[in-house]
């Protein structure tokens, strides 16, 4: 009997289906089985070794012992290889173990040179099957269900990276949000501003996708805050004492997370964590994520912080990736504000509230620049603007409502709802009117259209992302237009009405912010999980690149030097390259060349 | 000189200011072979013949995806990288320019040095140090950090800093038939004719700071049209597609549009055939320069005429009247006031004067009070120089700014001889307003006290390294040199200080700054005397600076000397 023979056998005890395949299927001359030093075969598949030359049972040993198997309750293989690294994981742990192998000619060839009899029985194979089916397969569903260990076998990720690429989306797709009670988000505040209420959203939603969160409200030291700042006149004192009193609110944030034990902390812009209390959590393996719903050009308090976070979410796209690029970011994501369809809904309003904030024009916000400058052509409307700074405004005072006081959440949902023309103009400070190419949109224009109130807002490139214009909104490109259209719309009550309901439809089903945090977690969870895979979390250890290296390349010193299972980058390469040198060599200038061109990252 | 390699993996802009040297090394070294290093995003770029030997384009988004790329592991990407510069190491090189501050080629020389030549630029030291070599190359380093009281412009730095004098003052920029050709194909397609007055905009720029709003741009084109029935072409690469359409769409009279229509070359002949380009400070600004076509160059933000506006007699520089003008590279700037003050008219108002072929002087400076408006010409030792179109009151930092770059001319040899101070206020009165003489007669006597406090520290330091010198030779005296080492020590920070507390001592504060930090390691012996002739170097610029103003303060006081000056 034949080695191949006797391994089917075995494999027919387990998975006759499988066995029958293997039987039948042939080998192509793109493998080529050479012996190791150490006697044992191994493989090149297209040109690429499956596993060492020197010995690779002992190599498997020490790839598998990077894993804490020890509380696993099951294990996940990406790659079969020709066997050897599951039989060490079968040498450690007694759980279910399913190894998913992207080219069955790989498993044949492993059958036909090593003896596997005491493996192929005891795991279960899952030869080329299809990514999207995979869940279907009752073994593989019972291991996700046990959140399992995931081993990703390098060598075999580059003989099918694309499949293997599908399959950490998929592993991690039903991971963490199939029980996502398990992925536990701490959201932190800031104290006041337009942050405050989208950390409140983000939480809600979070929950909504069946996280478990803890809201860090830091709103009720608002107050404290003011107070300190208006009894202290000086810089001198208010600078020294609202750095510590920034200091102690991120001490307490550290400590809350030390009892909710977040697998992710979500800071809202402004969130006062400091970079010690962000490095603790990096140290502690608390992912962080910051999520900058400001305008970057306007405020550059991210420079500081940029690099300490582990995401950053922004509302803005390419330019502020590249600049976030530049501060060592490299892990940037696009993710607009969005709207709460369970607050952001059409207001109930008594005849008062009628009489109050009915209004055929109206405006909540700030009064800014640009805004004052183009609302000063439509004081011969009925036009009523809410919020701080109209009533000083020379010229617009008269439409200032209440004193030009703040207004609450649920007085801005009767001002939406009350008004035939909810205005929507993006802030600018040096704009007098519409800033062309404005890149981001606003909260208020996904809060209005799932209040069902009609908008008219600034055109800007990216509005077109998220409504259509004419259909879901309104839009106007300087005084003229705006004008043009009010005069309409006033007119048309009925296109009102039909475009605030489409922009209602679109808003309540794709701009929530629950779809926001889905995709939020999507990429932070799977992030990792896909870089477990992609790059291979042995693939760069001192073991793995020295087998690489001869003996008389540049890097092999170094890399001798290493632990061999010490997970290796280009700056500990750097460093110990300085370290053991007194004076520079040409492979600590090629990777200092090598280093440079990642920071610099894209030029155009 | 036979092999020399240029690094210069800059923007299009770098690479045409670049060329007056490129000529110039060829004239000076006779049968040289010259290598350039060029970014790859626009290798495409045609320089005239005879000016490089070879291109190697260094393709920095390349090899940054490359690192990216997760299917290398890191001693294949080692390699790689390995790869491209062994690529250099075939040839060795006598001399190597390191042209931009650019921490890839601090790397690049120091790696190609290692087999000998000289370099001048950054470059690493074997402990691990950036320092800068040759002596004009700290003038070009630190243009940055003193803009205010210099007014070389880069084309003239690069070339004093290959020590060489081109014969013609020009940008070079090939002319090719491909190009040509897609000129007349485009313009006919526009139905252009040979009488048509053609005006060439461009709004693009590598950031929102230095452009000027893309609805101005879109006024003006409308102005020309109307007034003097210009043919305008809106110009811009492909990225600045989103750019050049708001400008369209915003005109009222079609224009014709070439964003992203054209070749590097096909925009070359493109220009050269407009009468004129109006422009942000871009790399198309200087391709028109180079291609013979005038410039009204529009300096916003951190952009600062006098280091790179247009490289040729006849442009037209115009800049907005605010005292933050130029901002720092680094600044943050919310309200972009220095480009809302350049306004449509006044552009206008320069198109039309060169339109009907008009002195300068037929232009009324009420139409131009929020912006300052400069006229570009070589001056009598063939330096570019921007010089105001009307007679602005004279700033200190602009009086300064004279008196240093005079220094500099002499020092780097471009004038032999100073000018007598008569002649320097001469020069500067025929410009600028600079009545009257007492006030700047008690400012050139109240400058005379920061730099004799200069001096002094100076000298102060020069002794005792003289003194550390001689007790290296007495071995037992060693603890006592070291002493006198922290009291230097102490003097360099004096001086550090006095640049801060005086700003116009700052062009050589910074100087000596730089040039200790780029001293390399050595004996206790070898270090003190490089550190005396970088103090010696600065001391001689010290005295000449206040002799400069000792003299001048003298000329002010005679009777009527601005008078006649600026008759």
């Amino acid at each position: 009997m034949t080695l191949f023979e006797k391994n089917l056998e075995a494999l027919e005890r387990s998975d006759a289906t499988l066995a029958a395949r293997m039987r039948n299927l042939t080998l192509m001359d793109n493998s080529r089985i050479i012996p190791a030093r150490s006697g044992e075969p191994t493989a090149e598949w297209n040109n690429k070794l499956l596993h060492s030359r020197y010995e690779p049972s002992r190599e498997a040993g020490r790839f598998i012992d990077q894993y804490d198997l020890s509380k696993a309750t099951a294990v996940v293989m990406a790659g079969f290889g020709l066997g050897y690294h599951v039989r060490e994981a079968l040498k450690r742990v007694a759980v279910p173990l399913v190894v998913v192998e992207a080219v069955p000619e790989i498993l044949r060839l492993a059958m036909e040179y090593v003896d596997l009899t005491d493996v192929l029985g005891r795991v279960r194979i899952l030869a080329a099957a299809p990514i999207a089916e995979l869940h279907r397969q009752p073994d593989l569903q019972a291991s996700l269900n046990d959140s399992p260990v995931i081993i990703p076998h390098t060598a075999s990720l580059h003989c099918a990276p694309e499949y293997y690429a599908d399959l950490a989306r998929e592993l991690d797709r039903r991971r963490p949000l199939q029980r996502p009670g398990q992925v536990r988000v701490m959201v932190a505040s800031p104290l006041h501003g337009g942050s405050l209420p989208i950390a409140r959203y983000a939480a809600q939603a979070l929950r909504k996708v069946g996280c478990s969160v803890e809201l860090l409200d830091f709103s009720p030291f608002h107050g404290a805050f003011q107070t300190s700042q208006a009894l202290l006149r000086e810089s001198m004192h208010n600078g020294p004492l609202t750095n510590q009193f920034t200091q102690w609110l991120s001490a307490m944030a550290y400590a809350r997370a030390q009892e909710f034990k977040p697998d992710l902390v979500l800071a809202l812009a402004q969130a006062p964590l400091t970079k010690e209390c962000l490095r603790k959590f990096r140290s502690e393996r608390i992912r962080t994520a910051l999520w900058f719903v400001e305008n970057y050009k306007c405020f550059n308090y991210w420079r500081d912080l940029a690099a300490e976070y582990d995401y950053f979410l922004t509302i803005q796209n390419s330019a502020f990736h590249e600049e976030l690029r530049r501060h060592g970011v490299f892990r940037a994501y696009y993710l607009p504000t969005a709207c709460d369809p369970d607050f952001h809904q059409p207001a109930l309003l008594s005849a008062e509230d009628s009489q109050r904030y009915g209004a055929d024009i109206s405006f909540a916000g700030l009064a800014y620049y640009n805004r004052k400058a183009l609302f000063e052509g439509l004081t011969d409307f009925n036009l009523k603007l809410w919020g701080p700074g109209w009533s000083a405004a020379s010229g617009l005072d008269s439409c200032a409502q209440n004193q030009g006081r703040e207004f609450d959440e649920a007085e801005m949902l009767k001002i939406f709802s009350a008004s035939k023309i909810n205005l929507n103009l993006h802030s600018s400070t040096y704009y007098a009117g519409v800033e062309p190419n404005g890149d981001f949109v606003n909260p208020r224009l996904f809060e209005l259209a799932a209040c069902g109130a009609f908008q008219l807002v600034d055109d800007r490139p990216p509005l077109r992302e998220f409504f259509e214009p004419g259909e879901e909104v309104a839009c106007f490109e300087d005084l003229s237009s705006l004008r043009q259209q009010i005069r309409f719309y006033l007119n048309h009550p009925e296109e009102r009405a039909r475009l605030a309901i489409n922009a209602q439809r679109r808003a309540r089903s794709e701009h929530t912010y629950e779809a926001r945090m889905k995709q939020m977690l999507s990429w932070i969870f799977s992030e990792s999980v896909l870089a477990e895979l992609s790059q291979g979390r042995n693939r760069e250890t001192a073991a793995y690149l020295s087998e690489r290296a001869s003996p008389d390349h540049a890097l092999y010193p170094l890399l001798s030097q290493c632990v061999p299972q010490r997970r290796i980058t280009i700056d500990d390469l750097l460093s110990d390259s300085m370290r053991s040198a007194r004076h520079q060599t040409e492979p600590e200038l090629v990777l200092r060349l090598m280093k440079n061109l990642l920071v610099e990252g894209h030029k155009r | 000189m036979k092999n020399i390699l240029v690094l210069q993996n800059a923007r299009i802009g770098d690479m045409l200011q670049a060329t007056p040297m490129l000529r110039g090394l060829k004239e000076t070294y006779h049968g040289c072979h010259v290598t350039m290093l060029v970014n790859r995003l626009f290798g495409e770029l045609e320089l005239e013949d005879g000016l490089v030997d070879e291109v190697v384009q260094f393709d920095q988004n390349g090899l940054y995806e490359l690192l990216q790329n997760d299917t290398m592991n890191l001693v294949e990407k080692y390699d790689h990288i390995k790869g491209f510069v062994a690529q250099f190491q075939t040839r060795t090189y006598d001399l190597i320019l390191n042209l931009p501050s650019d921490a890839n080629n601090h790397l690049l020389s120091t790696l190609l040095s290692k087999h000998g030549g000289e370099v001048r630029g950054g470059v690493f030291t074997a402990d691990r140090a950036l320092v800068l070599k040759h002596p004009t190359m700290f003038l070009f380093y630190t243009m940055s950090e003193i803009r205010e009281f210099n007014r070389f412009n880069l084309v003239d730095l690069l070339t004093l800093c290959a020590g060489v004098r081109p014969d013609e003052r020009r940008l070079h920029m090939a002319r090719t038939a491909e190009g040509e050709a897609f000129a007349d194909r485009f313009l006919a397609a526009h139905s252009v004719g040979d009488g048509d007055f053609l005006v060439a905009l461009q709004p693009g720029a590598s950031e929102e700071r230095k452009r000027w709003r893309p609805d101005r741009f879109a006024e003006l084109a409308d102005a020309l049209k109307e007034r003097m029935g210009a043919r305008v072409i809106i110009c811009g690469s492909s990225a600045e597609l989103p750019l050049g359409q708001e400008v369209i769409r915003r005109a009222k009279h079609s224009v014709i549009d070439a964003v992203g229509k054209t070749s590097l070359s096909g925009l070359a002949s493109l220009l050269s055939r407009c009468a004129l380009l109006v422009t942000n400070d871009t790399g198309t600004m200087h391709m028109a320069t180079a291609v013979g076509t005038r410039v009204i160059d529009l300096s916003t933000g951190p952009v600062y005429f006098r280091e790179t506006g247009p490289y040729a007699e006849g442009s037209f520089v115009v800049q907005g009247d605010i005292d933050c003008f130029p901002c720092h590279f680094t600044a943050v700037c919310h309200h972009l006031s220095c480009r809302e003050l350049i306004t449509v008219p006044m552009v206008a108002r320069l198109v039309e004067l060169i339109k009907q072929g008009l002195p300068p002087s037929a232009l009324n400076p009420r139409d131009f009070s929020t912006v300052r408006l400069y006229a570009s010409r070589f001056n009598d030792v063939g330096r570019i120089e921007f010089l105001p179109v009307f007679r602005y009151a004279l700033s200190d930092a602009e009086f300064m700014s004279f008196v240093y770059t005079h220094m500099w001319e002499v020092i780097h040899g471009l004038r032999r001889h100073p000018m007598a101070a008569s002649d320097l206020l001469s020069e500067i009165g025929q410009y600028y307003d600079v009545s009257p003489a007492t006030r700047l007669r008690e400012y050139c006597a109240s400058m005379l006290r920061p730099f004799r406090e200069l001096s002094a520290c100076l000298d102060e330091a020069i002794q005792r390294l003289q003194r550390v010198q001689q007790l290296c030779h007495h071995p037992t005296e060693a603890a006592l040199a070291m002493s006198l080492c922290s009291e230097i020590t102490a003097v360099l920070e004096r001086v550090i200080i006095l640049g801060r507390v005086h700003s116009v001592l700052k062009p050589l504060t910074i100087h000596l700054r730089l040039l200790i930090d780029s001293q390399e390691e050595g004996a206790l012996h070898e270090v003190a005397a490089e550190y005396e002739s970088a103090y010696r170097s600065i001391a001689d610029q010290s005295l000449f600076m206040t002799r400069s103003l000792e003299r001048l303060e003298e000329e002010l006081a005679k009777p009527g000397c601005l008078t006649a000056a600026t008759v």
